[in-house]
């Protein structure tokens, strides 16, 4: 046992333990120790991982971690193994990171919350799954880290389970999530049954890859993509995500903007040794990233919830991620995926420091003139819009940048498609940006009252107040990876050695382009995002009192959009009305009628038989005898004349 | 070795210190003794010896076996301390009397001649006659003695006649001999000698409770004190199994496909009735005496098989299903104490009015059933895989069936065990009991996520 | 008794107003019974045909025909032979002593049964020191110390029964 077995052991205790204590001894402790509890438990496995990282920054070789056996049936051997090798690695960093961050966030978030030892409990489960399936060495590993954080998203978008909405917003996550998995479960059987074997070392060795036909492996990434697909909220799978904006901020932030999402990425990167023989899957893949990026982005336009635009925002950078997994550049999604979960986090909780300010407020239409009240907020905020925007030196900038280079490098008119996303991307932003923290407060307005259901009380806007350190920490600290994170990466023409493409060492697709032309699109686009911010700031605080724009007073493309292109009902009519339909139909016939009356009767069967073979038992000791020498009688009879 | 002679040792013991006062001596003593044994026990790892002129082999079939049933033996012992509480009069012989009996079982593992054999299964069975008998006040529990003595005679006397007439036939007691005269004289064997066989089985079978030879069991088990019951559905049942099993391996495997017919009824007599026998019962014990019944007819699966595979299936069964029985059964012992019945229909509510015993309760069912993640799943299924690949499919359909039909008498428990009633109280739990709960349910989740370390030991 | 007449009757009416009815029914009667005499004689050939001459039990049905034989002889033996002269006293439980009154099966103390019990066995252990002393010479020390155990665990068994106040009559 070499001491990094321990320390993949003691990584994966952590979160466990922090589970279990918050779990069963809930309510014994205080809330702010069993924040803290979560806190360390994720704070710890961080530091196990720098030191890993340390490790393999001296060349040591990726390693496989043999834990025990498990699996082992025929051909087909699975044992608890985890890999650890730059990939994993960054995925550790990334999550343990963001996830300690956002765990002393939550401590502020959640302080008032009579539940916070649940909430610490199922944040430390998640983390736990998420390592589980960043380092497991094979699929079947890999599929229960996958499960296990779908299972934690469930809970913890449900986790005020006594609003009705949130509870079907769950479910729908669920739902959407399992269709993802049965994908990804089909495509593991598939491999099981054609690979004979779940290992990533074995699966990609050339000789196993070759030996299969194309068909097979496209099927195969296929089946991985729909699992991708449903876990990282791409089309058709991701109206799961804006719903999921019901669970604490927190949650949204760590699972559903920076960590969990970015699963189906980094499954594609990890199985990119499969996808580079498949490809109609890769032609398939930047088909739904490019319009993922596009129509989330829009859809982002007109939302009046600030949650929700964020999310929005998360399936738009999930799809430029694709886009640049479609194209091969594995190593630049794993770039943009590392900024954006920095910036995306920022972003969210940027906003539930907002959202905490006003009491649990997040209609846009009711903020406005914050930027004095919560400078903190205000600054971040700023640095993650301008991050996601990509105007350089943030992080967006460089990774992102990479992507667009990429796409011109593969075809010049999906650039266009790609630079049209990015410019949307800074309008919405900028515009959440520019409502929130500009003009004059709207919060206690009587006419923006018009939602009966949910009148919160008025807020005097000198009530207001910065978020307490322990929020605001949290902030700064990613404020700065937002601001310099880009630079793990910086690209050649900026005088950098592309640090990260070295270390993850993946083959990925070269950009063949000359400084001049990289030059010229790089300038390209950061002037016309520069423009669209100029433009958004006199759009919306041309008039300060006035917030987004109300429904009627919309045109017929604005409503589409503002209604997210009817896709929820679009998906109802085409999915559940039919399924009501036919279980209506079927439930009588089918099941009552055939099902239950076959059931039944074999259970009233049983019983019948079961009360004759009772009457043998009959207390008398000299039946019993009589009946075990028939029975040894009739034995020795099949002996002497049948045998 | 060792480990009999301290056995013995700690019996003898324990009769001399039931004529003090203090009933936690012997609680101390009896695990003390049991502690040594096991560890003694593991000692034996890797030992190939024979001793006595080959009348009892050591070796790591036999040592695994005997661990189990010295493990099974002590948890007995850990929920046996409300006896204690209760101030039993009769402490100190029941406790020897089990050790005695534990002796026996280990004989009945380890044994090379069927001379030996017979000797442990007389250890074992005669003590447990009057332990079955030990709540001298109780009508049902001097019944249940009584039965069990007549009728364990019976089947004592066929598995004598089974001894005398393969003896007659080829002249030596030694299993290995057996096994070579039946190679030497493949095509003049003698039909007593195949007679001898079919009654050495029926006798064994009486044993382990298997149909048509089971109709001591549910009588004995309800009637009996449910600690004995405990032993008798464990320990018992475990040697009963290593014996048939080595008996049949070392001796007759070379004839298997004449006695396999026998077996196979009698393996079908067993998964059929005693599932649907179980589905009407209303009392706790009784309804586990057909559990046991039919688990039994899992477990004669991997003996009919007789493959490389049968041993680990045989341990890793007889093993998870006594940590279940054990928990079962000493719920229903607290159940007892302080409600002082043990029908179902008297659990309703238990599992809400103590919610960490309801949850080691239904775990330790679900084990019995076989559902995932429990160690009891694996058990059918190994032992189902092992039996397919005898290539007896058949049998291994009838026994998923039985296996269905089994969901609905467990979970028929299961579900009076959380119905609302109010008027149950809660039960507290002694530390020995805790113990004995928490390292039952923990290995019986240990041995449902990791099988492999225990079916790959044999 | 009528209702089995009937039936015959209405059978035999059929038969001979309605034979395209009875036909078929008689036929499956035939081959009823055809197919039963086939198995019937299948069987008996069969289990004539494997049945094997129980030469390996004759020892077996020697041993009882001698033991029945034996007892059966001898009782037949002492009857025929020995006079038989009976008389009200001889018939009684106690042809000798003071009249016998009330019935035999009287209670009592089972401190008796135990005594019988315990001098039994250890009657029956000693029984181990014949064929030991017999063979002490070739046995040697070893087997002198093993006896030594043996007796041991004998005495040991004797203390417990003396502790366990099983010899006091009076509890």
């Amino acid at each position: 046992m070499n001491n990094t077995t321990i320390y993949i052991i003691l990584i994966l205790l952590f979160p466990l333990a922090g589970f279990l204590i918050n779990a069963f001894l809930n309510k014994n402790l205080p809330g702010k120790i069993s924040g803290i509890i979560g806190s360390i438990a994720v704070f710890v496995p961080l530091i196990l991982s720098l030191i890993i990282f340390i490790n393999l920054k001296k060349n040591i070789p990726a390693q496989t971690i043999y834990l025990s056996q498990w699996i082992i049936t025929g051909q087909i051997n699975i044992p608890f193994e985890f890999l650890i090798d730059p990939l994993s690695v960054l995925m550790m960093l990334v999550v343990t990171g963001v996830g300690t961050v956002i765990h002393i966030y939550s401590i502020g978030y959640m302080h008032s919350d009579n539940r916070i030892h649940t909430f610490f409990s199922w944040m430390n489960l998640f983390i736990f799954f998420m390592l589980i399936l960043i380092t497991g060495a094979n699929y079947l590993i890999m599929f229960i880290g996958w499960e296990g954080v779908g299972l934690c998203s469930y809970l913890l978008i449900g986790f005020w389970f006594k609003n009705n909405e949130f509870n079907y917003a769950a479910r729908k996550a669920f739902i959407m999530n399992r269709i993802g998995d049965l994908g990804f479960l089909i495509a593991l059987f598939l491999m099981i049954i054609n690979f004979e074997t779940l290992s990533f070392n074995n699966i990609f060795t050339a000789h196993h890859i070759l030996s299969q036909d194309t068909k097979t492996i496209t099927i195969i990434t296929l089946l991985l993509l729909v699992g991708a697909v449903g876990k990282s909220a791409q089309i058709p799978l991701y109206t799961w995500l804006p719903d999921a904006m019901a669970g604490p901020t927190p949650v949204s932030a760590l699972i559903h903007a920076a960590t969990m999402v970015a699963a189906g990425v980094y499954m594609i990167v990890r199985s990119n040794l499969l996808f580079r023989f498949a490809p109609l899957t890769m032609d398939l893949i930047i088909i739904i990233g490019i319009t993922t990026a596009l129509l989330s982005a829009t859809i982002a336009l007109y939302q009046e919830d600030i949650k929700k635009v964020l999310a929005y925002s998360t399936i738009s950078q999930l799809g430029y991620m694709f886009l640049a997994l479609g194209l091969g550049a594995y190593s630049s999604a794993m770039f943009h995926l590392t900024t954006h979960a920095f910036f995306k986090a920022l972003l969210f909780l940027a906003a539930g420091s907002i959202i905490h300010a006003l009491n649990g407020e997040q209609n846009l239409r009711m903020m406005g003139g914050l930027a004095g009240k919560l400078p903190v907020t205000f600054i971040t905020f700023l640095i993650a819009a301008l991050a996601i925007s990509g105007i350089p030196p943030f992080s967006g900038f460089f990774s992102k940048d990479q992507i667009l280079l990429n796409t011109f490098n593969c075809c010049p008119s999906l650039w266009i498609f790609a630079v049209l996303g990015s410019i949307l991307t800074c309008i919405y932003i900028f515009r959440v940006f520019y409502l929130a923290f500009y003009g004059e407060y709207r919060g206690n307005s009587p006419d923006n009252h018009d939602d009966e259901d949910i009148i919160k009380p008025d807020k005097d806007i000198s009530a207001l107040h910065e978020s307490p350190l322990i929020m605001t920490i949290p902030l700064i600290i990613l404020a700065v990876l937002s601001l310099a994170g880009g630079f793990i990466n910086l690209p050649q023409i900026f005088g950098g050695n592309n640090y990260l493409d070295n270390y993850l060492a993946i083959e990925s697709a070269e950009t063949g382009i000359d400084d001049t032309t990289e030059y010229f699109l790089i300038s390209t686009t950061v002037i016309v995002v520069l423009i669209m911010i100029i433009i958004v700031w006199f759009r919306y605080t041309s008039k300060p009192a006035q917030g987004p724009k109300v429904i009627t007073e919309m045109n017929f493309i604005e409503k589409m959009v503002y209604n997210k292109f009817y896709v929820d009902e679009l998906y109802r009519f085409l999915f559940e009305k039919p399924y009501d339909f036919l279980s209506e139909k079927l439930l009588p016939t089918i099941e009552k009628g055939t099902i239950d009356k076959t059931v039944n009767s074999a259970g009233t069967l049983s019983l019948t038989l079961g009360s004759l073979a009772r009457k043998i038992q009959n207390g008398n000791i000299s039946f019993y005898i009589l009946l075990m020498t028939l029975a040894a009688i009739a034995f020795l009879a099949i002996n002497v004349f049948i045998l | 070795m060792n480990s009999l002679i301290i056995l013995s040792i700690t019996g003898i013991t324990l009769l001399f210190a039931g004529l003090g006062k203090s009933k936690w001596v012997l609680f101390t003593i009896g695990i003390a003794g049991l502690i040594t044994a096991g560890i003694l026990t593991l000692a034996d790892w890797g030992k190939n010896e024979a001793l006595f002129n080959k009348m009892i082999i050591i070796d790591d079939y036999s040592t695994a076996f005997n661990f189990s049933i010295i493990f099974t033996t002590l948890m007995i012992f850990l929920i046996s301390s409300n006896y204690i509480r209760n101030a039993n009069k009769y402490l100190a012989e029941i406790y020897a009397l089990m050790i005695f009996a534990l002796i026996g079982g280990c004989i009945m593992t380890s044994f090379g001649n069927m001379v030996t054999l017979f000797m442990g299964i007389e250890t074992l069975s005669i003590p447990l006659y009057v332990l079955a008998g030990s709540r001298k006040t109780s009508i049902a529990s001097n019944e249940a003695s009584f039965k069990y003595f007549i009728l364990g005679s019976f089947a004592t006397a066929f598995f004598l006649l089974g001894v005398a007439l393969i003896y007659g036939a080829s002249g030596t007691f030694n299993t290995n001999e057996i096994s070579s005269y039946i190679l030497l004289h493949q095509t003049q064997i003698p039909k007593i000698f195949y007679t001898g066989i079919i009654i050495l089985i029926i006798g064994l079978c009486f044993k382990i409770a298997a149909i048509p030879f089971h109709f001591w069991s549910p009588d004995v088990y309800e009637g009996a004190p449910t600690l004995v019951t405990t032993f008798m559905a464990t320990v018992v049942k475990t040697a009963g199994f290593a014996a048939i099993f080595r008996l049949l391996q070392n001796a007759f495997s070379n004839l298997s496909v004449y006695w396999q017919t026998i077996l196979w009824i009698i393996t079908l007599l067993t998964l059929l009735i005693s599932a649907l026998a179980a589905l009407n019962q209303t009392g706790m014990k009784r309804l586990m005496a057909y559990s046991g019944i039919s688990n039994s007819g899992f477990i004669l699966l991997a003996v009919l098989a007789m493959n490389s595979m049968s041993p680990g299936a045989i341990l890793f069964y007889t093993f998870t299903y006594a940590l279940g029985t054990i928990i079962v059964f000493g719920m229903i012992m607290l159940h007892q104490e302080y409600t002082g019945s043990d029908s179902i229909l008297s659990f309703e509510g238990f599992g809400r009015a103590n919610p960490v015993s309801g949850i080691i309760f239904t775990l330790a069912l679900l084990s019995l059933t076989g559902i995932p993640v429990t160690g009891g799943f694996f058990a059918k299924y190994y032992i189902f895989l092992t039996a397919i690949h005898s290539n007896f499919i058949w049998i291994v359909v009838i026994g998923v069936i039985t296996t269905v039909i089994s969901i609905y008498y467990y979970f028929k428990i299961i579900n009076a065990l959380w119905k609302e009633n109010r008027c149950q109280k809660k039960i507290p739990l002694i530390i020995p009991f805790r113990t004995a709960f928490l390292i039952c349910s923990i290995l019986i989740i240990l041995t449902g996520i990791f099988p492999d370390y225990l079916i790959r030991l044999l | 008794m009528k209702l089995c007449n009937g039936f015959s009757l209405s059978i035999n009416h059929n038969f001979i107003t309605q034979p395209p009815l009875a036909i078929p029914f008689l036929i499956i009667i035939h081959e009823l019974l055809l197919n039963f005499t086939n198995f019937v004689i299948k069987f008996t050939i069969m289990i004539i045909t494997k049945i094997y001459i129980p030469q390996d039990y004759l020892p077996v049905i020697i041993q009882t025909i001698i033991v029945f034989g034996f007892v059966g002889t001898t009782i037949l033996i002492t009857h025929l032979l020995g006079p038989n002269r009976n008389t009200k006293e001889k018939l009684e439980n106690f042809e000798c002593g003071i009249e016998s009154f009330g019935n035999a099966r009287s209670p009592f103390s089972v401190k008796y049964f135990l005594i019988a019990i315990l001098f039994v066995l250890f009657d029956v252990q000693v029984i181990f020191f014949y064929p030991w002393a017999l063979n002490l010479k070739e046995l040697g020390n070893q087997g002198f110390f093993e006896m030594l155990f043996f007796l041991g665990v004998l005495i040991v068994g004797f203390i417990y029964i003396v502790l366990k106040d099983a010899f006091k009559w009076n509890q």
